[in-house]
This record gives C-alpha cells, structure tokens and sequence, in this order.
C-alpha cells in the first residue's frame, strides 16, 4: 500500500465521521420527536436549516477528495452567516432551547470542513460562533451564565474533537512516512543486489576469457611476442574497460563504453575516428554488450587507421567499424552482424533492433 | 585550355588555409585559391569575388552561434558555397543545405572529399560526403523529402564505409549506381527548404546530365 493511500484512507475515515454526526444531528435529531418545534419558527430557521443542508449535501460529494482552499473558506462563511442569522431571528432570552438546535450542529459541520487545517483555526472558528450565539444576550442575568455554560461546554467538547483529529492527522503523517522509510530501503536493496548480480555476471566474464590469457602469460605457455597473443591481450583489455565504463554514469552509455575500446585502440597506435548520428536512447545493457564486444575484437584486429560508427534510429541502432587488417578476425556467427572485405579493408557492421 | 577553377577559403585558421592551398596545389588538374583569409570579406572583395566556389568555416569565432547569416548572404549573391567544419552535428549540416549551401564537409574528412566537392560544386553537380549521408539518414525532421529504402540503406553505408565500392559489393550493384542514389538523394533535399539559385542550378544540371526527369520533380 503506498504512503498516500495510507494516509488517505485514515484520514477519510475520519472526516467521514464528523459529517455523519452532523448529518444524524440535523436530519435526525432535529426531527426526532419529542424534539420541541420552534415556535412560528421564524424565518431565519427555515433559512438556517437550508443554508446547513446545503454543506451536507456538497460535504457528501466532497467526502472522497479534497476541498479546495477557495470552497472551504466559502463554506466557513457560508456557515457564519447561517450562526449569525439564527442568533438575530431568535428573541434575545438568554436560555438555550430548541431553536437552538443549530448550535452545536454548525460546530460539527465546521469541524468537517476544516479538518486537515491547523487546530487553531478551528478553534478560532467555534470561538467566533459562540460568541455570535452569546453576545447578543450578554448581561442578562441569571439565565446568562446558565447558558454560557453550556455554550462553553458543546464547544469544549467540539475543540476536543478537533484535538483528536489533529493526533489522527499526525499519526497517518507518521505511518506514511515510516511506509516511504521502507520503500526506500527495499529500494536500495534491490538496486544492491543487481549491482552484486552485474558484478557476478562481469566476474564470470572475465573468467570464462581475460583469466585464462593471464593464466597462460604467468606460465609461459603463451608468448607476448606472438601477433594473436598480442590480439588477445588487446580483446581482455578492451573487454575489462567496457565493464569499468559499465559503471559510470554517463548520458550516453553506449558512446561512454564505445570510447573505452577505442581508447584501447588507439593506444596500440591505431587513429579511430569517431562518427555518431542520432539521437542517444535507452539501450539495454545486454544490447550494449552485444553491440560492443565485435566493435572490440575488430578494433584489436587493425592497424594504421579505423573509422567506426554509430547510427542510431527510432528502433534500431547500428555499429560498424571499417578498418585495415592484415588478418581478419574470426568473429562469431550471427544473423545481425555483417562482414566484408575488400583488398585489406575490413568492414564491420552489427546491428541491434528493438523489436 | 580550360581556365583553372578558382576558390575562395574563408577559415579562421592559418594552418587550415594552408592545407587546403596544399590539396588544391596537389589536385589535377589543380585549383586555383584566388583568395583567402578569416572573415567573408575575402568572398566580397576582389579577387576572391570571382571565385567559383568558396569555402566556408562555419565557425569563425570559437564559442560563437555558427555564421548561418553570412552563409545566407553568400548563397542570395549566387556564390556556390561548400561549408566546411569541425563540428559533425546532423542539425548543422542540414541547416546548410537549407540555406542553399551546396554541400557540407567534416575537416576530418576534407583530404578526401574537399577536392571532388569543390568539382562537383564548381559543376553544379551533387555530392554528398560520407557525414553528410549520415546527417541526412539520421535526421527525423518532418520537413524532410521522402526518401526510398534503398537509398536510405546507400546514405547510411556510405557514412560508416566511407567506400563506394564496399557499399556496391554489400548490395550487390554497381558503384555508379551508388552513385546515382546518393545523386538523387541530394536532388530530393535541392527541392525542399528555401529556394537558392544553387539548388534551381543542381536540379537543371541534372535534367540535361539525364540524372532526373524533369516530369520526376
């Protein structure tokens, strides 16, 4: 499970809850019997409760994504003015009674709407509510104090509500980033267990060809003044660069490898000139290697000058390496691979293709 | 006797002019270099602006965008321009060709080709060095004219053997006909971009060479 959608699924469940309180509270329990009717409910009533359906059906629509900055601070005032309209059509008696139903209702929308905000904007929000409810009745006693504390004890309950969602938010952060912890390490296990796997590969290489010329070299049974010793020799160094050019980071891998054979070559006093067309693309490192291992065995065949090539097209790409030799190297069989001669010109063509 | 062809090198370089001086010398018949020097005055001003054909260093000044204006200017006056520089870009080349050079040579390759470009240019005949084929055959430009198979197969041979001869054995046909596709190859690109006096002059020169039909174009 990815860290976003850890962190989304805890986080939806919890804003889930909120409007579903608020939506029992106002389709519910508004209308449970028993519950007192306002009396010739006045019209700020009708509007309030309509002004509050609207934010439970949009809160619904919205519950699955995110409610942009713009829509939710519409919303903040959408539901002051709902508070301020209650408070203005009720008579100033300083006692909660069922026209109030609304009070703590818009507290719970106002929780929904501003539940991944900071803790203190909701309180800041509940605060401003009460007031409104309050202000108006203010200095009458003795109701007065009766009703501020209960005021003060719907939106107590409300800011301790908003605490815990605050926690839940921290605690889905936490998850998410433990989660992207672990991926991060299962990556760079994976991504150090193929270097170990390439470094196998590369040493099983060496074996299978630079160690039995060493091998013949330190026991004498091969002369370094023999011509194929010396083509040998030249293949082993040139195949041991390209690994070492493996590892590089380059833009180009293929050129970047391409390079240290060359280089190779022209340190046995051959002038390579290098042409490259196209565009460099993805090329995978099997590709390369097939590719680069003839361009080697013929570039340790010549002398004097070689001109080698890269072609590169949507789909396909094309080495070849023209040269003079005086022995032509015995290259493996292969349907891409392309040789001719011509007096003691050698021309190399291998081709790699995408599909 | 036929008067000698004269050209007119404009390189930076003083070690460039002077190789260059050397092949022309070394050509039979030789060619004449009437003028040379490091700025496009020496193609202004006489006696380089009666030159057949002008070479031209494409960048004159290190680190600066390539002379493409100066190039425009020689082509709108009628000069046969051969463009002549290090750099091996694909974009470049084609570039040139666009703006009515009539062809494009690497200096890595300029001891070989300079001395029949400079030729086929003074001729208003094609020719299409190995870099260039390989610029054209690699270019993925929308503009560019529709070219066959085979002749994108000659274009891309040519660049890697730099040997007509090994391209006619692979594909088994003869060096001529090498020749005629890279030929009409660079007749496709003298129909394409702007319209230059050197290109209307490559493509008349092929209809009475026979290399074309007129109907073809």
């Amino acid at each position: 499970m990815s860290d976003r959608l850890i962190q989304r699924s805890l986080l939806n469940a919890a804003r889930t809850a909120l409007l579903l309180i608020a939506i029992v509270v106002q389709f519910g329990l508004s209308f449970a019997p028993g519950t007192q009717r306002p009396q010739g409910a006045g019209w700020g009533q009708t509007v309030a409760f309509g002004q509050l359906a609207v934010i439970a059906i949009a809160g619904l629509f919205y519950l699955r994504k995110p409610i942009g900055p713009r829509l939710r601070w519409a919303g903040v005032a959408w539901l002051l003015s709902a508070s301020v309209i209650l408070t203005i059509t009720l008579p100033r008696d300083p006692v909660i009674r069922a026209e109030h139903w609304s009070f703590g209702l818009i507290g719970w929308y106002a929780l929904f709407l501003l539940f991944d905000q900071r803790l203190r904007t909701t309180a800041t929000f509940l605060a401003v509510h009460a007031l409104i409810t309050i202000v108006p009745v203010f200095g009458f006693t003795p109701g007065f104090s009766a009703m501020a504390i209960s005021v003060v004890s719907v939106i107590g309950f409300q800011i301790g509500v908003a605490m815990a969602a605050a926690v839940i938010r921290r605690i889905a952060a936490t998850a998410a980033q433990a989660q992207r912890e672990e991926e991060n390490i299962s990556t760079r296990e994976a991504a150090a267990e193929l270097v170990h796997r390439d470094r196998e590969r590369n040493h099983q290489d060496l074996l299978a060809t630079t160690i039995p010329v060493l091998t013949g070299l330190a026991n004498g049974t091969l002369d370094p003044s023999e011509e194929d010793t010396k083509r040998r020799c030249a293949i082993e160094a040139a195949r041991m660069r390209r690994l070492f050019a493996e590892r590089d980071e380059s833009p180009d891998p293929l050129v970047h490898e391409l390079k240290a054979a060359i280089d190779v070559a022209e340190r046995h006093g051959v002038e390579v000139h290098l042409a490259t067309r196209g565009e460099p693309g993805d090329l995978p490192i099997e590709a390369r290697r097939a590719l680069l291992d003839p361009v080697s065995e013929v570039l340790a065949a010549a002398v004097d000058n070689a001109r080698v090539t890269v072609m590169r097209g949507p789909d396909s790409v094309r080495l070849s390496v023209k040269c003079e030799v005086t022995a032509v190297p015995g290259l493996d069989q292969n349907p891409n691979l392309r040789l001719d001669t011509m007096g003691s010109s050698l021309w190399m063509e291998v081709q790699w293709r995408s599909r | 006797m036929e008067k000698p062809l004269t050209v007119a090198i404009v390189d930076d370089h003083p070690a460039i002019r002077a190789g260059l001086r050397a092949w022309y010398a070394a050509a039979d018949p030789p060619i004449q270099v009437v003028a040379a020097g490091p700025t496009p005055m020496v193609a202004w001003t006489p006696p380089g602006d009666g030159a057949d054909v002008v070479i031209f260093d494409l960048y004159l000044v290190p680190e600066r965008p390539a002379a493409y204006g100066e190039l425009r200017r020689l082509v709108n006056a009628g000069r046969k321009v051969i463009v002549y520089t290090m750099r091996e870009d694909e974009d470049i080349a084609l570039n040139c060709l666009d703006l009515g050079a009539v062809t494009f040579l690497t200096k890595a390759e300029g001891e070989r080709y300079l001395v029949e470009a400079t030729v086929a240019a003074a001729g208003d005949r094609p020719c299409i060095p190995p870099a260039l084929a390989g610029a054209i055959a690699a270019s993925a430009r929308s503009t560019q004219p529709r070219l066959s198979d085979r002749e994108l197969e000659v274009l891309v041979e040519w660049f890697q053997s730099e040997s007509k001869q090994l391209v006619a054995q692979r594909i088994g046909i003869t060096v001529r006909t090498v020749n005629t596709y890279l030929d009409r190859v660079r007749l496709k690109y003298a129909n394409v971009g702007r319209p230059a006096s050197t290109k209307a002059a490559l493509v008349a020169r092929a209809i009475q060479d026979g290399l074309v039909a007129a109907e073809d174009l």
